[in-house]
């Protein structure tokens, strides 16, 4: 093993994030190679995590980018002070002529710093992370190609923006809109599977420490037993925690189909799933589920 | 581990369909002083980073890196001699791969075509594709003529321009009544000497919907599989447009179909032999768990166009219905059998799928598939 990547693997566990051998190479790779790192994976394995445990590990600042469909450049990249630039037309009112009032509202004391930009103009090389990229349009994705690609920005009035550090990008998808073939391209890819069930009492074992080992190693049993199910919804990691958090709650006994029917709602959150999963079923599978075979 | 090997890999995935290109082995190739490259591990979780951008790309990169990393490894010797003396060159990598000497020119030839013809990269091998299960299925299509084709373009424009109608939350400078734009209105403000003129105001813009077509081409369909097909393509220009030809399995068309001429495309497709039983049923859970969590959405019309007549179980038909339903904006599905008269939908299939459906249409004619942009105005 390259020994930077044993290294990421010991930061990222220090910094509460339990990464296997894939996850590290990618963030490796990433790091050293200057590249933004796209992940991709069903919903509730990580995909946000990675990028903060990467900054804490780092001792970087992180910068969250939410997408969602209609975000714009005002939101994501710059605005101007509307207000404090309304004042001061109002304060030169009569005075000066609109050439000079022109230049001094639209200079940097008006402008105000959205992620994007706070990513580019950060002192020390900052985590950048797009959550959610797929759900942001095609116009956005076009402009963080753009980005992306040269760590730098025009403003209209101000000029050109560089960076003074390349921050480390990391880009999650859930995958509601296929995105772009050249998006992908500029990026390295990683897709995160479930954790196996060994991984996964251990991350639960750090979360929350709270929770018996027992309880945890039921949750995790029961949850790889139903992300075999065909499920529209199978659970994750986060569901896996409520799950065992829920175990926690109703006693300290053996998990028994009854009490796991009662805090299923912690881990299944379809009514279609839910229907099939009858006290019985729970049953069979909790019985089925002894080494992850079968 | 030469570049040339990491472009051979890339070479090799681009022949299982994975649509890796030169800036991808580009990558792959500058990952390599990042890595051991004795180990396997760090070379597998390596260049899958670089070569895949789809979780689909992972299966395949899976299935062609063991046998790629046992070729990559030094070769004996006397295969290094043999591959020179057949190559007449001096700076060829050892001839480990299967793929012959022949593995590194292709290669180079490929990643120069790819450079230059884009939609190249779409190629698949369609020999590696199918079973002799799915028997090969060679047909005239002679009852459309020439006339009536052309005909089907044309009416497919004006579909895709009445689809174009769905209003997008991105807003965009214009209209009277939307919310103030403060930027311009400032604007305006400075150019006025700070009288405010005129408020201007922003407005939701029209965007094309996301549209999911499912269209069954197995026996009971082949009438109409040249005429669904030209549907499909047709839809393949509007922008957001995934479809999926299904009989006993499930085949994602949008690769196969981009950047292409309808009738070479419909040529290759039809070698793939897309004419045996239908599972209606298991084809729509492969779509639901494959592609339903990232395709369907509120902005998602579904069309299917099948006969429903299933061979498969009701249960996976159900669920996916039930699925597909609840996820989607509208569910369309189109019956070539409405066309008589007499049809009522009694196979098993339709009946159960049918109370997961918004609107039944015949769409076995122009005539039929007219009424659909109705349908779809939203």
């Amino acid at each position: 093993m390259q020994p930077d990547i044993a290294k990421i693997i010991e930061g990222l566990e220090a910094a509460g994030y339990i990464a296997d051998r894939g996850i590290a190479t990618a963030v490796h790779l990433g790091l050293a190679m200057e590249k933004p790192l796209l992940v991709e994976g069903a919903a509730g394995v990580g995909k946000t995590e990675i990028a903060k445990a990467v900054a804490t590990w780092l001792g970087a600042e992180l910068i969250r980018l939410q997408c969602y469909e209609g975000l714009d450049l005002p939101t994501a990249l710059y605005e101007w002070n509307y207000q404090k630039q309304l004042l001061h037309i109002r304060l030169q009112d009569g005075g000066g002529d609109a050439e000079a009032v022109q230049r001094t509202i639209f200079g940097p004391d008006f402008l105000l710093e959205r992620p994007l930009l706070r990513a580019i103009r950060c002192e020390t090389r900052p985590v950048l992370l797009i959550d959610e990229v797929d759900r942001a349009d095609e116009e956005f994705e076009a402009f963080l190609l753009e980005l992306l690609s040269d760590f730098q920005v025009s403003i209209p009035e101000l000029g050109t923006v560089e960076a003074r550090t390349r921050p480390v990008v990391v880009l999650t998808s859930n995958g509601t809109r296929e995105l772009s073939d050249a998006l992908r391209r500029r990026c390295l890819y990683l897709w995160i599977d479930y954790p196996d069930a060994a991984r996964e009492v251990e991350i639960l074992r750090r979360r929350r420490p709270d929770i018996a080992a027992e309880r945890a190693r039921e949750a995790v049993k029961l949850a790889q037993r139903l992300r075999r199910e065909r499920l529209a919804k199978p659970p994750g990691v986060a569901e896996t925690l409520d799950f065992a958090a829920a175990l926690e709650h109703l006693g300290p006994n053996p998990l028994r189909p009854a009490t796991a029917r009662d805090a299923i709602g912690a881990l299944v959150k379809d009514p279609n799933d839910l229907a099939g999963l009858t006290e019985e079923r729970l049953g069979e599978l909790l019985a089925s589920s002894g080494d992850g075979g079968s | 581990m030469t570049p040339e090997r990491v472009v051979d890999l890339g070479r090799r995935l681009r022949g299982e369909g994975v649509a890796c290109a030169l800036s991808e082995s580009t990558t792959a190739v500058a990952a390599l002083p990042h890595l051991d490259t004795e180990d396997v591990e760090d070379v597998r979780a390596g260049l899958r980073t670089a070569f895949c951008s789809s979780a689909a790309d992972l299966e395949i990169f899976e299935r062609c890196f063991p046998a790629w990393w046992r070729g990559a490894r030094p070769s004996s010797a006397v295969e290094d001699l043999l591959s020179k003396a057949a190559s007449g060159r001096g700076d060829r990598p050892a001839a480990g791969a299967p793929s012959g000497p022949d593995g590194l020119a292709a290669a180079r030839e490929d990643s120069g075509e790819r450079a230059t013809n884009e939609g190249d990269s779409r190629e698949r091998p369609i020999g590696a594709v199918y079973s002799a299960a799915h028997s090969l299925a060679r047909r005239s299509f002679a009852s459309i003529g020439d006339e009536e084709l052309r005909e089907v373009d044309a009416w497919l424009e004006r579909l895709m321009v009445r689809l174009s109608t769905r209003r997008s939350r991105r807003l965009e400078p214009g209209g009277r009544r939307g919310p103030i734009d403060v930027r311009r209105t400032l604007r305006s403000l400075v150019a006025h000497e700070g009288e405010l003129v005129r408020l201007a105001r922003r407005r939701r813009r029209h965007v094309p919907p996301q549209l999911v077509v499912l269209c069954d081409v197995s026996g009971s369909m082949e009438r109409y599989s040249r005429f669904l097909l030209r549907f499909l393509l047709g839809c393949g220009r509007a922008r957001d447009i995934q479809t999926f030809a299904f009989s006993t399995r499930l085949t994602h068309l949008t690769p196969w179909l981009a950047g292409e001429e309808i009738d070479p495309a419909l040529d290759r497709l039809r070698a793939r032999g897309w004419s045996s039983g239908t599972r209606i049923g298991e084809c729509l859970e492969t779509f639901v768990t494959r592609h339903g969590q990232r395709m369907l959405g509120r902005r998602t019309l579904v069309i299917i166009l099948s006969d429903g007549l299933d061979q498969g179980e009701v249960e996976p038909l159900r669920r996916a219905m039930g699925w597909i339903r609840r996820r989607a904006r509208r569910v369309i599905w189109l019956n070539p059998l409405l066309e008589s008269s007499r049809y009522a939908p009694e196979a098993r299939g339709m009946r159960t799928a049918l109370p997961y459906v918004d609107y039944f249409q015949s769409g076995h004619s122009l005539e039929a598939l007219r009424t659909l942009p109705g349908l779809l105005r939203l």
